[in-house]
């Protein structure tokens, strides 16, 4: 090879593989995408601006009105600030798949929300764009893809980058939701369920007035019926009838005219004035008990000495079988005044022991009255010089036919506790602490909470656990927190929220499910918690996320509970 | 022209150490220098894995995607080799020094639309310096045929990022320097020569750019050159070997040598 060749052959080689220039701005960007901004999508590419990510904010499933089972995710999408005006979308949903993880809306194996279950949120001539969506008939333990799109006018579908990856329920540690209670929404319904496991409800207060009806819930069928409506016109002493946050127990005659009553007692009428009448509601006879002074009228219910809201009722036997009636503590008012004051004593009616009863005019008749039971004390067993504790809006669960367990609530030193106790009567009758149990830090002191009691047998180990949640907190925020305490390991444990609603006041009981879908399918426990009604808010950006209890409102909504 | 004035110095010196190892005789058949220039051609399309990292389009940056995991891309390399063949003319050893452009391509499209595309470019000028061992079944010398195998040292002077996007006439250039980049980068060679022809295939165990390099900004921490790994790159070059066999083999070689030594062509 010449050398005068070199040169150009060189020079050759230099232009082939090209030179580059230091010029220009990079045509790549690294941009972070965190949890909750990331940059939208727009006209089959992408948009400038900021968006929420999708969140998904139910994933759950509910029992629908022909007893089949319904798996749902529902999931809200907030942008803000995009270049693009609203009106120039046309079009928003959400598009899922449980293969591809970049889901698109003529993508393999992709499906789209239905567009009746997508909400259009917010003023359409701002340039936030917020929507909502669900999607119904998915299957349990699925893994899904899901992610938020947008059609805009000019037919471009744009897709938020990041895609929700989760898993739908499994029927495990779960609520969900049942039929919705035919009942008006009501809070701090009175409520009682008998021995054969009927959970009977009476009264409650809407956002605008207290109810004088009586409902049942019937778990074998799922059923809320009304069984009578207390009319005022016999009820001339046991005023006011419309009431609401007493409470009741189930007394069984085994009389030769077997029957049983529910007892009716305190609680308040919507302005929140305490009563102290209590009245009856005959089973059998499916009647409200007339409160006229009659001899001998087994419908007459002794009313307190005082008026008394917030109470708690329950039944308890001695170490000798004896069944016992007790109601007490709550807040009780000088009557005639407006002064009130948590009262700690908790009585019980004596069904054995009457007192007679004299009025001008008429024979001396025999009536039950009310008896000083005991009171808790801070110290443990009762006793007069120590120091007794009480509280409003607490709760009590029956454990078994000996023990009940009392506990949180509001206390006289304008404290919430968070403390419950297992309780029992011992060997002379009185009420004894037989165990404290107390919660872990994380649980928030509360008053009006939900509670019930499960024995149940999963997965061959058995379980023996009392459940406590929701309520309202010293702050006035409501709670959808739940919590267990084994007795078996003596732990406590935070369990699911309940439900989509912060709520305080509902009424909470256990039944039992002989043969549902979960027992026959994956062999679930038969007891299972209910929690409904009551008083709640579900937070979202419209309400700018309060669980404030001013802000919520009466429920009807009903959730089961399955451990 | 920098760069071209310094590859010209350095074909001067190599073809001044050549002309005197000419002179050797029997020595300069173990021991000689040759002239290495030729092509290399990159084959691998490195991806940057770094999700974070999107193509910045006139209608905002959308996510990538590699369009193809193989981009071609020529180079360059031009230098001297010392030979050094033991006795048995079986087998020997040559090392030296080179002068190398190299480089790897991707191109990238937007992933959930096919609307854009852009390439990537990364150009490497280094200072390499090859150790290969030399071996044959026959006579190494009598035909210059051997496979070689080892390695080749590459100090990276200087690495150059370019992009060209479909959606702007406009290429952009940029200098890569300190963390960036690997000085050093290390490729295992396998190939045979046959005559003056060399081939090698040289795989870059690690590359010239830094895929571990972090750079912190606005509070966050940022990887551009995540996943960016070495590929596979195949030189084809001219090996002149500066000795008495070239002038066998070449008229015009050994006319040279005469001249240079004052003899006649004739």
């Amino acid at each position: 090879m010449k050398t005068s060749h070199l040169i150009p052959y060189l020079m050759t080689i230099a232009v082939i593989t090209g030179c580059i220039k230091e010029d220009g701005e990079p045509y790549t960007i690294e941009r972070q995408i965190d949890k909750e901004r990331t940059i939208v999508s727009s006209l089959s590419g992408y948009m400038y601006g900021t968006a929420q990510k999708d969140t998904i904010v139910e994933n759950a499933f509910q029992v629908l009105d022909n007893n089949d089972l319904d798996v749902y995710l529902s999931l809200e999408s907030y942008f803000d600030t995009i270049e693009v005006q609203l009106n120039a979308v046309k079009e928003c949903g959400y598009v899922y798949s449980t293969t591809n993880p970049n889901p698109t809306v003529k993508g393999l194996e992709c499906h789209t929300f239905k567009k009746e279950n997508i909400s259009w949120k917010g003023d359409t001539s701002s340039t936030s764009l917020h929507f909502s969506g669900e999607e119904h008939g998915l299957q349990f333990n699925h893994n899904y893809y899901v992610r938020s799109y947008v059609v805009t006018t000019h037919n471009d579908t744009c897709y938020n980058p990041v895609t929700c990856q989760t898993k739908t329920v499994i029927p495990s540690n779960v609520w969900f939701r049942r039929k919705e209670a035919k009942i008006d929404a009501r809070a701090e319904a009175i409520a009682a369920t008998t021995d054969g496991g009927l959970t009977y409800i009476y009264g409650g207060r809407s956002n605008t007035k207290c109810y004088s009806d009586l409902w049942v819930y019937n778990s074998a069928d799922d059923t809320w019926s009304q069984v009578a409506t207390c009319e005022d016109g016999s009820m001339t002493n046991s005023r006011p009838i419309e009431r609401c946050n007493g409470a009741a127990f189930m007394y069984t005659k085994n009389e030769m005219d077997a029957d049983t009553l529910m007892y009716i007692l305190g609680g308040e009428d919507f302005g929140g004035t305490p009563t102290k009448y209590n009245f009856i509601y005959s089973l059998k006879h499916n009647q409200f008990g007339s409160t006229a002074h009659h001899p001998n009228n087994r419908a007459y219910v002794e009313p307190f000495d005082q008026p008394r809201t917030g109470i708690i009722a329950f039944k308890i036997e001695t170490p000798w079988n004896e069944a016992v009636y007790a109601v007490g503590m709550g807040l009780t008012q000088i009557e005639g005044t407006s002064s009130s004051a948590i009262n700690p004593q908790i009585y019980y009616y004596d069904v054995n022991n009457d007192k007679l009863f004299t009025e001008e005019g008429k024979e001396d008749y025999h009536v039950h009255t009310w008896r000083a039971l005991g009171m808790l004390s801070t110290d443990g067993n009762l006793a007069i010089d120590q120091t007794a504790i009480g509280f409003y809006q607490s709760v009590v669960v029956k454990l078994n036919e000996k023990q009940v367990i009392i506990g949180s609530g509001e206390g006289s030193d304008g404290n919430y506790s968070k403390i419950f106790y297992q309780v029992a009567l011992d060997d002379e009758g009185n009420l004894k602490i037989v165990k404290r149990l107390i919660p872990p830090d994380e649980f928030i002191p509360r008053k009006n909470a939900a509670a019930f009691y499960l024995n149940y047998t999963k997965e061959g180990s058995e379980y023996d656990r009392f459940f406590v949640g929701t309520g309202c907190d010293k702050d006035g925020n409501l709670l959808n927190d739940f919590w267990a305490y084994d007795f078996g390991k003596a732990t406590w444990e935070r369990i699911a929220d309940c439900g989509n609603a912060y709520r305080e006041g509902a009424v909470s009981f256990k039944i039992l499910r002989v043969d549902d879908y979960f027992v026959k399918e994956f062999a679930e426990p038969q007891e299972r918690g209910i929690v409904a009604l009551g008083r709640g808010i579900t937070p979202s950006i419209t309400n700018n996320y309060s669980t404030k209890e001013i802000d919520a409102s009466a429920r009807n909504d009903v959730w089961e509970y399955l451990p | 022209m920098k760069h071209l004035t310094l590859i010209l110095l350095f074909c001067l010196g190599c073809v001044a150490a050549a002309s005197a190892q000419m002179e050797e005789g029997s020595k300069g058949e173990y021991r000689y220098w040759g002239i290495i220039i030729g092509l290399n051609h990159g084959f691998s399309a490195p991806e940057n894995t770094n999700e974070n990292v999107m193509l910045h389009t006139a209608k905002g940056d959308m996510y990538k995607k590699r369009a193809g995991a193989f981009n071609y891309t020529p180079g360059y390399q031009i230098g001297a080799v010392y030979n050094l063949d033991f006795k048995n003319n079986k087998s020997g050893i040559q090392t030296g020094l080179e002068f190398t452009n190299y480089g790897c391509r991707t191109k990238y499209e937007t992933r959930d639309n096919n609307l854009y595309d852009m390439k990537e470019t990364f150009r490497a000028m280094a200072v390499s310096v090859p150790l290969l061992l030399k071996f044959g079944p026959n006579d190494i010398y009598r035909n210059m045929s051997y496979i070689t195998v080892g390695v080749r040292a590459h100090y990276n002077i200087s690495v150059m990022q370019g992009q060209k996007a479909s959606w702007n006439t406009q290429k952009y250039g940029k200098k890569l320097t300190g963390d960036e980049i690997n000085q050093f980068s290390v490729c295992g060679v396998l190939g045979f020569n046959v005559g003056m022809l060399s081939i090698n295939a040289n795989y870059m165990f690690m590359n010239f750019i830094n895929d571990e390099c972090q750079i912190v900004e606005n509070g966050m921490t940022k990887k551009p050159f995540e996943g960016i790994k070495g590929g596979l790159y195949i030189y084809t070059s001219l090996n002149i070997p500066m000795c008495r066999w070239l002038t066998v083999h070449n008229w015009q070689a050994e006319k040279i040598r005469r001249k240079l030594h004052g003899g006649s062509t004739f």
